[in-house]
C-alpha cells in the first residue's frame, strides 16, 4: 500500500510529462525534481489509474446484467419447455383415455352380442335341446 | 296341411335324423358366421380407434414441437438482444470512461487542487505539494 501511495503521489512531482494514449511513467530519485524517490506517472496514466475502479464497476454491472439476463432467459426457456410438455402430456392423457373408453365400450357392445362364455350352461342347454328334439321327433314320427 | 308338406312328410319321416343333424349344423354354422362378423367389425372398430389415437398423438406431438421451436426462437431472440445491449453498454461505458479521463486531464492542467482532493478521496494518500 505504501508503494502504491508513493507511485500515485509521485505523479505530482513534475508536470513535464506529455500526455499520450498509452500513458507513461518513470522512476525518480530523491532530489530529482522530487522531495522523495518514487514513480512519476503522466496525466494519461494518472487518469487511467483514477478510473480503473469506475471502469471495473461499469464492466461488472454490464457483465452482471448480461449474465442475469442470460440465466433468466435460459430458465424461462426451461419453464416454457416444461409447460409445453406438461400441456402435451395432459392432452395425450385425455386423448388416450377417450380412445380407451371408446374401445372399451366397443368391446363391451360386441361382447354382449357374442355367445356367453359359459360351458356348463351350453352343455346343459345342448343336452336339453337334444332330448327335446329326440323326444319330439319320436312322438311325431311314431 | 299344404300338399307340398304332405309330399315331403314321408321323406322327413324317413330321414329325420339326417335332417336334424343338417339343421343343427346349419344353426352352428350360422352362429359361427355371426360371431365371425362381430369379431371382424370389432377389429375394424378397434383399428379405426387406434388409428384415430395415433393421429391425435401425432398432432399433439407436432404441436408440442412447434411450440418448443417457438420458445427456442424466442430464447435466441432474447439472447441476441441481451448481447446487443451488452455491446452497446460496453461502448457507453468506454465513452463514459474516456470522458472521465479527459476530465481528469483537464483537472490536471486547470485545477490541480481538485484533482489532488480526488486522489486523496480515492486512495487516502497524503498530498505533498512542491
Amino acid at each position: 500500500m505504501k508503494s502504491l501511495a508513493v507511485l500515485i503521489l509521485s505523479m505530482f512531482l513534475c508536470n513535464t510529462a506529455i500526455a499520450e494514449d498509452a500513458g507513461r511513467f518513470t522512476f525518480l530519485g530523491e532530489g530529482q525534481c522530487a522531495p522523495f524517490e518514487g514513480t512519476l506517472f503522466d496525466v494519461t496514466a494518472t487518469s487511467v489509474l483514477l478510473t480503473i475502479e469506475e471502469q471495473q464497476v461499469l464492466a461488472c454491472q454490464s457483465r452482471l446484467t448480461l449474465e442475469l439476463g442470460t440465466l433468466r432467459t435460459e430458465l424461462q426457456l426451461e419453464i416454457d419447455n416444461q409447460r409445453i410438455g406438461y400441456e402435451s402430456t395432459i392432452q395425450e392423457r385425455d386423448l388416450t383415455i377417450a380412445a380407451q373408453q371408446k374401445q372399451l365400450s366397443s368391446l363391451q357392445d360386441t361382447l354382449s352380442k357374442l355367445s356367453r362364455d359359459n360351458d356348463w350352461l351350453w352343455f346343459a342347454g345342448g343336452v336339453a335341446a337334444g332330448i327335446a328334439v329326440s323326444y319330439g321327433a319320436y312322438e311325431v314320427f311314431n | 296341411m299344404p300338399p307340398l308338406l304332405l309330399r315331403l312328410l314321408p321323406y322327413a319321416k324317413a330321414y329325420w335324423k339326417e335332417i336334424a343333424i343338417v339343421s343343427l349344423a346349419l344353426m352352428v354354422f350360422g352362429k359361427m358366421q355371426y360371431d365371425h362378423r362381430l369379431m371382424v367389425r370389432l377389429y375394424e372398430e378397434q383399428a379405426t380407434a387406434l388409428q384415430e389415437q395415433i393421429d391425435g398423438l401425432n398432432a399433439i406431438h407436432e404441436e408440442e414441437l412447434r411450440l418448443k421451436e417457438e420458445a427456442l426462437e424466442s430464447y435466441r431472440t432474447t439472447l441476441e438482444a441481451l448481447e446487443k445491449n451488452y455491446v452497446e453498454e460496453q461502448e457507453r461505458n468506454n465513452r463514459t470512461i474516456t470522458e472521465r479521463r479527459r476530465t481528469i486531464e483537464r483537472q490536471f492542467s486547470q485545477n490541480k487542487e481538485e484533482l489532488a482532493n480526488e486522489i486523496i478521496s480515492s486512495f487516502n494518500f497524503e498530498y505533498v505539494p512542491m
